[in-house]
């Protein structure tokens, strides 16, 4: 019997020992924003005139301090064709048209949380921005790129 | 003993995975504000927090109307899990009008870029900047000694901006080597005392 808790007991002891030295090393003293983006995102091969689906990217605050506003801006497509080509949402299968919003070329525009601003962001919390893009028709063939920037303030000086 | 090894592995294995590498940047909360004389400079700063587990590089760039009269770093490399203090000048030369008044706004920010691909994504910390300037009416709001206590408060945390043992193990990553091997002496020294393998020896199924 001993020796069957052992068998369970010291690895899980060891676990837990390895997994708390990882975490313990992202406590601090200062109040902070931190804000994660989870991955690049990637549209997929699209024809001319054609709508994609949505591709997503995840953004957390691994800070302590609740971050008071997020924007969104981006470079236009290889500058051949506008950023405002493409839009995005806080919420998943929404119609491009009228559910979506346009990615603006500055972060002054507007928060990510609006028609409803301030977008806030808790400690610890997570929000999925969707996005989808719209090739312009009679576009040509050709590898196409674009630069997304999420901008955060922190504490009284939000964005 | 080969299953307890296995069992070990995963929980290694299990272990290397939370500390898979994450995209994240970090800063300190509040307005830099610096108080100037014409003709003379003075400093603020604020702190970059790389919140990931690899070294990461920022771009700093300042606008607005204060850009102008700011020096800073134009680029930072951010250890994981430290705080890094950005060191912010503001100058004001003697030949200044008053043309922007006495309180001139700004923002600087730090931008940490993505992997190149189809869409790159950058994530950018935006901070906020004034300089007051007494001469033209610049002065500080009335929680000037709040300030000054925050001042102080990050002057210490720059000595020390991690509580406890994270400051060890963030600023000696071998450390975390020397842990590890002492947790695998114990076990070792454990599983020898007890022999508590699936066949231990001397005992026949």
């Amino acid at each position: 019997m001993k020796e069957k808790i052992l068998f369970m007991l010291i690895p899980s002891i060891i676990f837990f020992i390895l997994v708390s030295i990882n975490s313990i090393g992202v406590s601090f003293a200062q109040e902070i924003c931190s804000l994660t983006v989870s991955n690049n995102l990637d549209f997929l091969p699209l024809n001319p005139g054609e709508i994609s689906q949505d591709t997503t990217t995840v953004l957390t605050n691994h800070g302590n301090l609740e971050i008071t506003d997020i924007r969104i801006s981006a470079t236009d497509w290889s500058t051949t064709f506008p950023a405002s080509q493409s839009h995005y949402s806080l919420l998943s299968d929404q119609d491009y048209q009228t559910g979506m919003r346009a990615v603006p070329t500055s972060p002054s525009d507007e928060s990510i949380g609006e028609p409803t601003p301030p977008f806030l962001l808790a400690v610890e919390n997570t929000q999925s921005v969707y996005f989808k893009l719209k090739i312009p028709d009679n576009q040509p063939a050709g590898d196409y790129s674009q630069t997304i920037t999420f901008t955060f303030g922190c504490g009284v000086d939000g964005v | 003993m080969f299953k307890i090894k296995k069992i070990f592995a995963l929980a290694v294995i299990a272990f290397l995975l939370t500390v898979t590498s994450v995209f994240a940047l970090g800063m300190t909360a509040g307005i830099v504000r610096i108080v100037v004389d014409v003709g003379s400079a003075n400093f603020s700063s604020f702190g970059l927090m790389n919140s990931g587990n690899d070294t990461i590089t920022v771009n700093l760039r300042a606008e607005g109307d204060a850009a102008q009269f700011l020096e800073f770093q134009k680029t930072v490399e951010l250890l994981p899990k430290i705080l890094t203090y950005v060191y912010v000048k503001a100058t004001i030369p003697s030949t200044y009008d008053g043309s922007l008044g006495g309180n001139i706004t700004g923002n600087i920010f730090a931008v940490q870029e993505g992997t190149p691909g189809q869409v790159q994504i950058n994530v950018q910390a935006k901070k906020s900047v004034q300089i007051l300037i007494p001469e033209f009416g610049g002065k500080l709001p009335e929680v000037k000694s709040q300030i000054q206590t925050e001042t102080q408060a990050q002057d210490n945390a720059e000595e020390n901006p991690l509580t406890g043992f994270a400051t060890l193990v963030s600023t000696n990553s071998l450390l975390y080597v020397v842990i590890i091997v002492v947790v695998l002496f114990f076990a070792f020294i454990v599983f020898r005392r007890y022999d508590i393998s699936i066949k231990p020896k001397g005992v026949k199924i």
